[in-house]
């Protein structure tokens, strides 16, 4: 599906295009992070203002700004190590932040101990005592969500044939995913974090899953926020998605405006360089004399003309694809650079 | 779900609507499905269903029947034909010239290949999209 890492490159038109922010100033007004700065909005499920989180002296967090609307589905979207589950562990309280502000429906979810009964964490690698099995999880469940419904919690463990009478260490880790399911959804807890939920899954599960999701959501509407790098099968379940990469948000957007943030031109590579300079490539794939470019916006008139003119194909980009593209750049903190990107703007440069 | 990226998929779901109220899948004055029916059906958020619906209702194609749902409106498939026709000439006749030119076929020869097609009798297979739903 991807090119191999000869031909696959991220393409950085500047030097200042290294970092996050200029990443995200490519994107449409719509689809860019929260500027810093914002007063909290209390009326939102989540509110996070400059959350930064450093663990020594290693910052993961390196200031966080955005919303979650009451009552959405959001994606959390991006990378392994990108900072998805420092972020949402800290939203749960299971964290403190280093600094910045927090706000969990109305609440400071680190210092008021009550926030936690109103919202669920549901996680593979949730820790449960020794000996437990999940029998004892769905048995402890009502005493932690006030919205636990035992009913639907028995339906999910038949769906998702979850063996209740075996030890939870000896569980594989799709069951475990299926334990930390069925509790995030029967907990019907106004706010849930699903973290990865799928580990271990089977595309069978993970539709299942989805399904069961959506459709309890519309039952009970609360506010879900699932952190997923498998993001085309669940991109349609979102109303919003927030990518995060290295620590920092880079898109904030509706799932719609995400979806059109940008879109690919491709066709024989002097001609894409040529009609897509002064556009802001995010990826760029070449084989042989052929390139296609990841660009971001939407295609104007003139670029469209141009397209045509050369023959070249425009196509959507999918928001798997683009998350991909926006965090395929190499890391900044650590100085590494890709030597596939630079080959790849050198030959560019010669094409035009 | 045949959801393809190249369009929000409330717009999409916009035109599955309509094409099933020109193609008599929803006649007018009858209910078509609810947002929670279609987001359930086709997997989507029910907020992006409910844009797709309200796009019609803005347009007059649909409206809402306080308690009950969201019905056909009368002459919405008049309304959508003509609006298509207009459509028509520069999302199938353009590209149909262009490639044409590009095979070097001439529009006289082009319309030759019409007439002959059409005489065939069947009308081909609908390209515009890859699936309808049946809802």
């Amino acid at each position: 599906m991807h090119a191999t890492p000869q031909t696959a490159a991220g393409l950085r038109p500047g030097p200042a295009a290294t970092t996050g922010g200029s990443t995200a100033a490519a994107l449409s007004h719509a689809a860019r992070p929260m500027p810093a700065g914002q007063p909290l909005d209390p009326q939102a499920a989540v509110s996070v203002r400059g959350l930064r989180k450093s663990f020594g002296r290693k910052d993961i967090l390196h200031g966080l700004d955005f919303d979650i609307p009451e009552g959405s589905i959001v994606g959390l979207l991006g990378r392994n190590g990108a900072g998805k589950t420092t972020a949402l562990s800290i939203l749960s309280g299971q964290d403190a932040a280093t600094a910045g502000e927090v706000s969990v429906l109305g609440r400071r979810p680190f210092e008021d101990p009550t926030t936690a009964s109103r919202l669920c964490f549901a996680r593979e690698n949730q820790k449960y005592p020794e000996s437990f099995k999940a029998a004892h999880v769905l048995k402890a469940a009502p005493w932690f969500f006030e919205h636990w419904d035992q009913g639907f919690a028995e339906r999910l463990v038949r769906m998702f044939r979850l063996p209740v009478e075996t030890k939870i260490q000896k569980l594989s880790r799709g069951q475990l995913s299926a334990v930390a399911i069925v509790v995030g959804l029967a907990a019907r807890a106004p706010l849930t974090f699903f973290d990865e939920p799928y580990l271990g899954l089977d595309a069978t599960a993970r539709q299942l899953f989805y399904d069961v999701m959506l459709q309890d959501y519309l039952e009970h509407p609360r506010t879900i926020v699932m952190s997923t790098h498998l993001i085309d099968e669940a991109a349609d379940l979102l109303e919003k998605v927030l990518v995060i990469d290295d620590g920092r948000i880079l898109m904030d957007a509706d799932a719609d405006t995400a979806r059109s943030a940008a879109f690919s031109l491709s066709g024989p590579a002097a001609a894409v360089g040529q009609v897509s300079a002064g556009w802001t490539a995010l990826h760029q794939r070449r084989i042989g004399g052929l390139a296609s470019r990841t660009l971001a916006g939407q295609p104007d008139e003139a670029l469209t003309a141009a397209a045509a003119e050369y023959h070249l194909e425009i196509g959507p980009v999918g928001l798997q694809d683009l998350v991909a593209a926006i965090g395929s750049r190499p890391t900044d903190s650590t100085g590494v650079t890709d030597p596939a990107a630079e080959t790849s703007v050198e030959t560019t440069e010669e094409q035009r | 779900m045949e959801m393809d990226a190249s369009q929000p998929i409330f717009r999409q779901l916009a035109l599955r609507i309509e094409q099933g109220i020109v193609d008599g899948t929803y006649p007018e004055e009858t209910q078509v499905p609810s947002t929670t029916e279609f987001s359930v059906f086709l997997r989507i958020n029910p907020a992006t269903a409910n844009k797709g619906i309200n796009l019609l209702v803005d347009a007059g194609i649909l409206y809402k029947k306080r308690g009950i749902g969201m019905f056909v409106a009368h002459g919405a498939r008049q309304q959508l034909l003509s609006s298509r026709r207009e459509a028509f000439t520069q999302q199938y006749v353009r590209p149909l010239l262009a490639e044409a030119a590009r095979l070097e076929i001439s529009p006289e020869d082009l319309s030759g290949m019409i007439h002959r097609t059409a005489a065939k009798g069947a009308p081909a297979p609908d390209l515009t999209s890859t699936a309808r739903p049946t809802l």
